[in-house]
């Protein structure tokens, strides 16, 4: 590789901890002194089991929580570190998509102005273009401009998540936070919404923080993998060598619960015959 | 050999709030054999759920069923509600999707499956308490006899989703569906939760329908597969020759849009994945004809029209509920990537077969 570029996101030795269930309980240290960096074009995955700290690394990257120790930069700026208003006004640049496509939208908010929504709140809305840049979003992310009349309960799971990728889109964001953007969705509709993420990415250069347990999916769309454990990032890497050779235990133990292709033919222990 | 469970024609009309009535089970049949692991696939609102409850006798309030269950040759369709009751948790259980909605908050685990014995059986609260503890430990919770004592609250989520298996088989029913089990649990637990329950018939007998909306953990697990599209059959066979040889444009598309085994070699368009196109009809919005047609590569004039029912499809035991599965590509997912299909008139040069 030439000459790599400065990373769109830095994150050193993030620390989040959590209060203890009673005051006399030690507080959770839900991540532990993670680092990882995420370039402009590129997707980093964070995998890892439940409880491993992966949502709440990402609370902190999205500056909704802040961290009890280390620094989360993006684009140079320690965002733990500046006045609340220059976060806000960061804040376009550095966009959530959220597994749940149903919940992540108002009920009574029409797609149009849930898409619109994210310009109003930044000061970008001009009622003489505002229109078409809804109906272009819509289209860029695969919906009809019709659609923008509809109520989130008249679309599909995958349209719905669609309407939340243009919301994240609205403002012309450099780095998607995805926090498992499609393991929601039915599978048939599954790689169309994967297809869109990987095109927008291919398009303009977007860095992809990308939060997912579907190892089988990583492995196809991102470029480098971290492996979290219990707050810890225990083995990280460019995706192709952690998936084929792993060297931590617990990527070994992650990838072997990954069920093959269905398609491929391979051993299968067959109930004796009785 | 004879089904256990025979479904024939099976129809269930839902009354949803606001809208007249919905047809979400389109005269489903299927047969389940003693000790085998069937699996059910479709997405939300194929009616894989709505099949097991409807089975069960617990079709949602208002429903009107149609059609035939039979278990073990007792038509269950229609049959009083006693003759149900008495079926559920010693012929037939479920294992539901969210262990923490069917267990009770507020009595212990073990507690809860010396009632569930208890309720069967004759026999004393020591016994019961002896065969839970013994069931507890079958479904892999370690220390099994102080872990009866714990709360469901107390249990980490894989834990919990084996004492449910626990409980849903601890009175050695002949047949268990097991409502998308894995579904909130990490990969690794599912891989053994999976193991656990399709293990079961090994050991007991007892048949496994393993309703899931993921192909891929249908391979490594079930004996046969039927593939559910908007309330009717798609596809159904062995499950190796449905995975690797599907004749079913919908089965198609689903292996196809799998993530493949090895990792994206490098450029942009690699990392793209064969999609079907829209999404899936919603229940009472149906197109004439086939329900897959407006997403299918290979529909005309007849798929417009003319709903498909499940036909014979070449090798033993696979059915196919499609009017073209013969023009079918090979291999079907072909049909998905964009290479070229037997164009008409074009002279392409072939090599060696």
């Amino acid at each position: 590789m030439t000459d790599p570029a400065p990373p769109l996101l830095e994150v050193r030795d993030l620390v989040v901890r959590y209060p203890g269930r009673t005051r006399r309980d030690a507080p959770v240290t839900a991540v532990d002194g993670v680092s990882l960096d995420v370039r402009a074009g590129e997707t980093l995955a964070l995998v890892g089991e439940s409880g491993c700290g992966k949502s709440s690394t990402a609370a902190a990257v999205l500056g909704l929580r802040r961290p009890d120790a280390g620094s989360v930069r993006f684009e140079g700026q320690d965002l733990t570190a500046i006045t609340p208003a220059r976060l806000r006004a960061l804040r376009p640049a550095f966009q959530p998509v959220l597994q749940d496509p149903y919940g992540s939208l108002s009920p009574r908010l029409r797609v149009r102005d849930a898409v619109a929504e994210p310009l109003r709140l930044h000061g970008r809305w001009d009622r003489a273009t505002g229109p078409d840049r809804v109906a272009e979003l819509l289209e860029r992310v695969g919906l009809d401009p019709a659609h923008g009349d509809r109520l989130p309960h008249e679309l599909s799971g995958g349209q719905c998540q669609r309407v939340g990728i243009a919301r994240a889109l609205a403002c012309e964001p450099r780095l998607l936070v995805l926090d498992e953007p499609v393991s929601a969705l039915d599978p048939s509709v599954r790689a169309g919404v994967v297809n869109l993420l990987t095109r927008l990415q291919d398009e303009r250069g977007l860095g992809y923080l990308l939060i997912c347990h579907d190892l089988a999916l990583v492995r196809h769309v991102a470029h480098r993998v971290a492996v979290m454990r219990r707050g810890r990032v225990v083995e990280s890497g460019p995706a192709r060598r952690v998936c084929s050779h792993p060297e931590h235990p617990h990527t070994r133990e992650l990838l072997e619960a990954v069920p093959p292709h269905p398609g491929t033919p391979r051993r299968r222990t067959l109930p004796a015959a009785s | 050999m004879t089904a256990l469970l025979s479904v024939r024609d099976l129809r269930v009309t839902l009354r949803t709030p606001g809208t007249e009535r919905v047809q979400a089970l389109r005269g489903l049949s299927f047969d389940v054999r003693p000790g085998e692991v069937l699996a059910l696939v479709g997405e939300s609102g194929a009616g894989k759920s709505l099949t097991a409850r409807t089975v069960l006798g617990l079709a949602p309030h208002g429903a009107t069923v149609t059609g035939s269950v039979r278990l073990d040759g007792r038509e269950l369709v229609g049959a009083p509600p006693r003759l149900l009751r008495s079926l559920r948790g010693r012929r037939m259980s479920l294992v539901p999707q969210d262990a923490l909605a069917v267990l009770s908050p507020v009595h212990t685990v073990g507690g809860q499956l010396v009632r569930a014995l208890r309720s069967v059986h004759r026999m004393s609260r020591a016994q019961a308490r002896r065969r839970a503890v013994r069931a507890l430990d079958r479904v892999g919770i370690p220390d099994a006899a102080r872990r009866a004592h714990a709360y469901p609250h107390e249990l980490s989520g894989g834990m919990r989703q084996r004492a449910v298996i626990a409980m849903a088989t601890v009175n050695e029913p002949a047949l268990v569906f097991a409502d998308e089990p894995t579904t909130a649990l990490d990969p690794p637990v599912q891989a053994r939760i999976l193991e656990l329950l399709c293990g079961l018939g090994e050991e007991t007998g007892t048949a496994l329908v393993l309703i899931t909306h993921d192909l891929g953990v249908v391979g490594g697990h079930a004996d046969r597969v039927a593939v559910l599209y908007a309330g009717r059959h798609a596809e159904s066979g062995p499950v190796e020759h449905v995975l690797r040889d599907p004749r079913s444009p919908y089965t198609a598309g689903l292996l196809a849009a799998l993530p493949p085994e090895t990792a994206a070699p490098g450029g942009p368009a690699d990392r793209l994945l064969p999609a079907i196109a829209g999404s899936p009809p919603a229940p009472g919005h149906l197109p004439r004809g086939c329900a897959f047609a407006p997403r299918c590569p290979l529909a005309e004039g007849d798929c417009r029209t003319l709903e498909p029912s499940p036909v014979p499809a070449g090798d033993p035991g696979r059915l196919v509920s499609c009017h073209r599965w013969r023009d079918l590509p090979d291999p079907a997912h072909s049909l998905y990537t964009g290479t070229p299909r037997r164009a008409p008139g074009a002279t392409v040069e072939r090599g060696p077969a």
